[in-house]
């Protein structure tokens, strides 16, 4: 995703004189990568001198050559100048908002999405260009409805203009493939919930556990829905990145009303929060775990669950016990052993990876 | 991506630096060691963990009184912050996650307890900031976790900038900033010749909290709750110069070339266009480091930094907005310029 972040920096001294690979060597020994850490764990190993590690390192550190330079220079070179230009766009119009009449406004703005489409289109979405400008876009359909509203005065609520910003992007994204723009489209869903919740639900969606189960049911099906169809169909929509936010909002959404369950009473207050979070984390370590070796799932579901029973100690410890102190400490090494356990558990299941 | 260890140990062992025989044993030893390093989301996980139960164990140790007034105070956090470094380094704590988590909030609890003794103790800010700085740099040295070592350069950064605010230092955000960039800097460039030294598993945890440091000053500048008013001009040059130092090297030979004079202009008029954006050369210098040390982390954290400098530029105050305009379009062109130019040369 980010330029120059392929594997071209190992070029160099490494792959250019280096014979064919013995396959009849163990597949594993293979797997074992050339990491600063494992170059350093062979210092005061009998026979390793200093000498030797030095050039491991120079080995496994190659500094990138020239191709990987070039290659690194013209994609930085293509995201820093659009990023730029387009930053420099937006302060010019932010400038002369005031004098522009209505026609001019509406007009620059969808001039700038129809000419970044119609490049996209030319470009098409295989190539980086093409993708950078799609999701340059996708991205200004959002002002571009704002100004539309600000101008005619519609009297659309703002989860209105969220919704109607996904709503228009949505074939975009389908067509385009691209993680960023999925991810777009996830905080444009959320963010119009949130806002909708308010306004049509009644109660404020921070104090509301019915908001918080519903958005953890949404966001899970999505989530579903993304692993299933990303097995399927591999390629561009493998990156992780998605997963990784449809997971942590999943685990957010039923944190919270864990906590709130626990927090209000041990006796009142819906248990829905710690049935759905249970399910979450079955769900991350018996379906997801033994296909995926990403530990960034198993992470997350351990730090949410961590925090439900650190707020069930403390309810305990500290409101519902009359040794403060004690309490304190309890929480103290409580939180320590749950860590360390976590941890534990996750290098345990890396080095099983 | 990194080659595999085997290939590394079989070079080694052509060239005469380690008996090929011995390979075997030298790649489960490497094995272990690569296992023991952990990926960022699980260093945050435990740096978060740590810094709730330290707040739980202070809370503890004042409720109870065990706690001395003044520098009795920092007295007792130095003995903890020793203790905790013994316990870090002890074949007990190698195999165990918790004595592991145990030595961090240890340390965290050490580092408040000589803040607060030492404030109090002697209500001197730059004594205070001066003792800080120096238990840092002794905790990036001698403490041994990656997490308390990206912490400890944070903190240190944060003494400096304590100092430069306390002496009235003109433009003192700038030059703590450029402080911290510099050390950053030389961490990645010189990080091989620096990881066979004496010191080698300091070196990524602090090059990572120097330029995170670096750039959060650079962020508290445009921010400027203290105000301070910073042009940005001083950090801006530095920056471009520095930049223009690591191009040039880089260049090598090229640099005489068609292509080479291109980038080195480049970089010269990009400095010049962007010297009240110092942002947008901050993350160039990291990008370029990040690249050529092969660390997708640093390439990830100049990104996401630029495009928060973008957001918080854009609703600065000190420049107007169609400076800003001109500045960011100008630039942008500049890139958008050269890139087809260069492909065009091929």
């Amino acid at each position: 995703m980010f330029p120059g972040s392929k594997d071209h920096v190992v070029r160099g001294a490494m792959m250019e004189e280096e014979p064919e690979y013995d396959a009849s060597q163990s597949r594993e020994a293979d797997l074992v990568p050339a990491t600063p850490e494992a170059i350093l764990a062979l210092r005061g190993h009998a026979g390793v001198s200093p000498e030797a590690v030095r050039r491991a390192l120079e080995l496994a550190l190659p500094t990138p050559g020239p191709e990987a330079w070039t290659h690194f220079l013209d994609r930085t070179l293509l995201f820093l100048g659009g990023l730029l230009a387009t930053s420099g766009v937006v302060c010019f119009f932010a400038f002369n908002w005031q004098a522009l009449g209505r026609l001019a406004r509406l007009g620059l703005v969808e001039a700038v999405v129809v000419l970044a489409a119609l490049g996209a289109w030319r470009l098409g979405p295989e190539r980086l260009a093409g993708q950078v400008l799609l999701t340059v876009a996708a991205v200004l359909v959002g002002p571009l409805l704002g100004v539309y509203g600000q101008i005619y005065q519609t009297g659309a609520d703002a989860w209105n203009l969220f919704l109607a910003w996904g709503l228009l992007i949505v074939p975009w994204v389908l067509v385009g493939r691209n993680p960023v723009l999925w991810l777009l489209l996830l905080g444009l869903g959320n963010l119009t919930a949130w806002l909708a919740w308010g306004q049509l639900a009644g109660p404020d969606p921070w104090d509301s556990t019915s908001f918080y189960l519903w958005m953890c049911s949404t966001n899970s099906l999505a989530w579903g829905a993304w692993e299933f169809f990303r097995r399927r169909n591999p390629g561009p929509l493998t990156s992780s990145w998605v997963s990784r936010a449809l997971a942590a909002l999943c685990l957010f959404y039923a944190a919270v009303p864990s906590w709130m369950a626990l927090l209000e009473s041990r006796f009142e207050g819906p248990w829905l929060g710690p049935v759905f979070l249970a399910a979450l984390l079955v769900a991350i370590f018996r379906l997801l775990r033994p296909r995926d070796p990403d530990l960034f799932l198993p992470a997350a579901g351990l730090a949410a669950a961590i925090s439900v029973v650190t707020v069930a100690a403390s309810r305990i410890l500290l409101e519902e016990s009359e040794a403060e102190e004690a309490g304190i400490l309890l929480m103290g090494v409580l939180v320590l052993a749950q860590v360390a356990g976590a941890a534990a558990w996750l290098r345990r299941a890396g080095r099983s990876s | 991506m990194r080659p595999p260890l085997v290939r590394v140990l079989r070079r080694l062992g052509r060239e005469g630096l380690v008996d090929l025989e011995a390979v075997s044993g030298l790649l489960a030893v490497g094995d272990q060691g690569e296992r023991h390093s952990a990926p960022w989301f699980v260093r945050l996980l435990v740096g978060f963990g740590a810094w709730v139960a330290s707040g739980f164990l202070v809370a503890f140790l004042f409720m109870v009184d065990l706690v001395p007034e003044d520098l009795g105070a920092a007295l007792f956090g130095a003995f903890v912050l020793a203790g905790a470094g013994a316990l870090r380094r002890s074949p007990a704590a190698e195999g165990s996650d918790f004595l592991q988590q145990s030595a961090l909030a240890g340390w965290l609890v050490g580092q408040l307890m000589v803040v607060f003794g030492m404030a109090e103790g002697t209500d001197s800010p730059p004594v205070t900031a001066g003792v800080v700085l120096l238990v840092q740099v002794a905790s990036m040295a001698f403490f041994a976790d990656a997490v308390a070592r990206f912490l400890a350069s944070g903190f240190a950064v944060a003494s400096v900038l304590a100092l430069m605010l306390h002496w009235k230092v003109p433009q003192g955000d700038e030059v703590a900033f450029l402080l911290s960039a510099l050390g950053a800097g030389l961490i990645w460039w010189h990080r091989p010749a620096l990881l066979a030294g004496r010191f080698p598993q300091a070196v990524n945890p602090v090059g990572y909290g120097l330029v995170f440091s670096a750039l959060a000053l650079l962020a508290l500048a445009l921010a400027d709750p203290l105000e301070q008013h910073p042009s940005g001009i001083l950090a801006s040059t530095a920056l471009s110069a520095g930049v223009l130092l690591m191009a040039w090297c880089l260049l090598g030979e090229r640099r005489r070339s068609g292509p080479g004079l291109a980038v080195l202009g480049l970089v010269l008029l990009l400095g010049l266009a962007t010297s009240s954006a110092p942002g947008v050369m901050a993350a160039v210098g990291t990008l370029v480091l990040g690249f050529r040390a092969g660390e997708r982390g640093l390439l990830a954290l100049a990104w996401s930094f630029l495009l928060f400098f973008l957001a918080a530029f854009y609703y600065n105050l000190e420049v107007p907005l169609l400076e800003k305009s001109g500045l960011l379009l100008a630039s942008g062109a500049l890139l958008l310029g050269l890139r087809a130019l260069l492909r065009r040369c091929g």
